[in-house]
């Protein structure tokens, strides 16, 4: 679903999808972006040292590292103290 | 045991929030096929009287129609917008239907994509808060004029009781449902802006975590 997503929320779900090895095409699948940004969200992620790259025979895999643990966890925190603190919909 | 708690109580209140989101979304599709329904038939009955109108009343007819065609537009657009919306709500719901128990990724994968879906449909709930307040209007005004006319018929002795009292309280009904719509759609902004809100003050707080030096 092409949500309104922040980058933030982008990130979360690309690192959060990555814990197992990906393709970049599955990235872009799974979360909904055209390949340009696809892409340039990846390389972002992998400067920061959030994905490492690695190939297995001609494809280029990326995975979620242990430095990405603490973004991950935050932005969990966050965004469940954010609905667990606002107040609730009812009909 | 105590984040355990905690989650449980984030995963009823999404679930309900869900499952009451989801009844607003049908009870205006039902309001939206009846309010199509009424312009329907108000058309048919006006486009037969065409044939036999003297001239005099020709124009009470096509103003009639006009208004009947514009009813039923502004109905069918109603309908397909709320299931736009029901669809992409739907999605949201259905991934993780099977699942017994929500872990915290799943819940913050929920949260992230319903205020995505909010962010999203935000303009046309706006829209349709409006259209539906409208409709509501019309139907209660509706409902005074038919009670009027019952009133002024009865004393002329002029007047089939049942049928008339019968289209005074779909018109009410009609148009009390009319106000809580856009009353419930209201609270469900009101929810979710303050959650918008709220997620400017995370990101900010994210981004700052971000530019930490590791």
């Amino acid at each position: 679903m092409n949500n309104r997503r922040t980058q933030y929320e982008i990130y979360w779900e690309i690192l959060t999808y990555c814990k197992t090895a990906r393709s970049i095409t599955q990235v872009i699948q799974r979360c909904n972006l055209n390949s340009k940004i696809g892409q340039e969200y990846v390389d972002f992620l992998t400067m920061k040292g959030y994905l490492i790259k690695t190939t297995a025979g001609n494809k280029s895999l990326y995975t979620t590292t242990d430095a990405a643990k603490g973004y991950v966890e935050i932005f969990m925190k966050l965004y469940l103290e954010l609905f667990k603190n606002s107040p609730e919909f009812r009909l | 045991m105590e984040m355990d708690l905690e989650l449980t109580n984030t995963e009823k209140k999404i679930k309900k929030e869900m499952k009451h989101f989801m009844a607003l979304n049908v009870l205006s599709i039902a309001f939206g096929g009846i309010a199509l329904a009424f312009a329907i038939s108000s058309l048919t009955v006006n486009v037969l009287a065409l044939k036999s109108t003297d001239s005099v009343s020709l124009l009470n007819v096509f103003s009639n129609i006009g208004i009947s065609l514009v009813v039923a537009c502004l109905a069918l657009w109603f309908i397909v917008s709320t299931a736009e919306v029901l669809s992409k709500f739907d999605d949201i719901q259905g991934e993780k239907n099977g699942e017994n128990f929500f872990s915290r990724e799943t819940l913050t994968e929920r949260i992230v994509k319903l205020i995505g879906l909010y962010r999203e449909e935000k303009p046309q709930i706006k829209r349709m808060i409006l259209v539906s307040k409208i409709a509501g209007i019309c139907f209660l005004v509706n409902a005074l004029v038919q009670t009027i006319l019952l009133a002024f018929n009865l004393s002329t002795g002029d007047v089939s009781v049942a049928p008339a009292i019968g289209g005074i309280l779909v018109s009410l009904v009609m148009g009390i449902v009319g106000f809580f719509l856009p009353s419930s759609f209201r609270k469900y902004s009101v929810c979710w802006e303050e959650r918008l809100f709220r997620s400017n003050e995370v990101e900010k707080q994210i981004a700052s975590f971000m530019e930490e030096p590791k």
